[in-house]
């Protein structure tokens, strides 16, 4: 799941080598994904009205669905 | 009806297409003399291939394990999934779906692969969806204009809205509105009455 959101990130961001996901386990069920960009790349990963971080959480939550898990993901700033 | 309704439907499909096909050979004429007209569905192609790609990578995170097989239109921009188990990739009322064709999207226009939005359909999800969705606008504009009264659809997207719009603009006697607010927009069906 982290290589998932991972490489969303570095296809959307202008400098993916500053792309840093640290993964905790909440729980047995529950997957904490913190995502750290570099400065600049805070609006990509965001995007207008908060879409884009929306968007990365509903894919996350598909995957996670997928594996009978739930996955919450923090922007990190 | 429904057959004739479907007849009427692929002669004005036809129509459509001669007209597209006159059009575009005229540009293809046009374009022949310039040179110009390979160049581009070449750069089309290539740029759709690198989206296709990056789709597959994503979906294959997403459900783990499935095989997953992607065709690209590069005439309507779309990619089309085939494969395993992808329920997952499609979500309720396709809301995964669109989240990955957001995401996908993003990507295509910062990474300048494709000029244009990418459409993304999931073992024809949307292609059945929109069937449904057609023939439910055109069987409540029938009763609008029986019963005289508004009726409101199901929410749709702002693609699917467009499309609703675009058929009942030809449909005589009703008039359509977008109401409310994401995700809960939909289009209103009003009666027009007759005047003069």
């Amino acid at each position: 799941m982290k290589e998932l959101l991972e490489y969303m990130v570095k296809e959307l961001v202008d400098s993916p080598e500053s792309v840093e996901i640290t993964e905790e386990e909440e729980d047995d069920k529950t997957v904490i994904f913190k995502l750290k960009v570099a400065e600049s790349d805070l609006g990509k990963v965001i995007g207008k009205k908060g879409r884009t971080a929306n968007a990365l959480r509903v894919v996350m939550r598909a995957a996670s669905a997928k594996r009978g898990k739930s996955s919450i993901v923090k922007i990190m700033d | 009806m429904v057959e004739e309704k479907g007849i009427k439907d692929a002669l004005d499909l036809y129509v459509e297409s001669l007209e597209e096909e006159q059009k575009s050979n005229k540009l293809i004429e046009n374009n022949n003399k310039t040179g110009k007209n390979i160049e581009i569905d070449e750069e089309v192609t290539t740029g759709l291939e690198k989206v296709r790609k990056i789709l597959k990578k994503t979906i294959e995170l997403i459900c783990v394990g499935e095989n997953v097989k992607i065709n690209a239109d590069p005439n309507e921009l779309k990619l089309s999934v085939y494969g395993g188990d992808l329920g997952i990739a499609i979500g309720k009322d396709g809301k995964n779906m669109q989240a990955i064709e957001y995401i996908i999207n993003l990507i295509c226009k910062r990474k300048k692969l494709v000029n244009g939005t990418i459409i993304i359909d999931i073992k024809d999800y949307r292609r059945n969806r929109m069937k449904k969705i057609k023939k439910e606008a055109r069987e409540m504009a029938k009763k609008v204009v029986r019963e005289g009264k508004e009726i409101a659809l199901q929410p749709m997207c702002a693609y699917e809205r467009k499309i609703v719009h675009n058929i009942l603009s030809e449909f005589e006697g009703v008039n359509t509105k977008s109401k409310y607010e994401e995700p809960n927009r939909r289009i209103v069906i009003y009666p027009v009455k007759k005047s003069k």
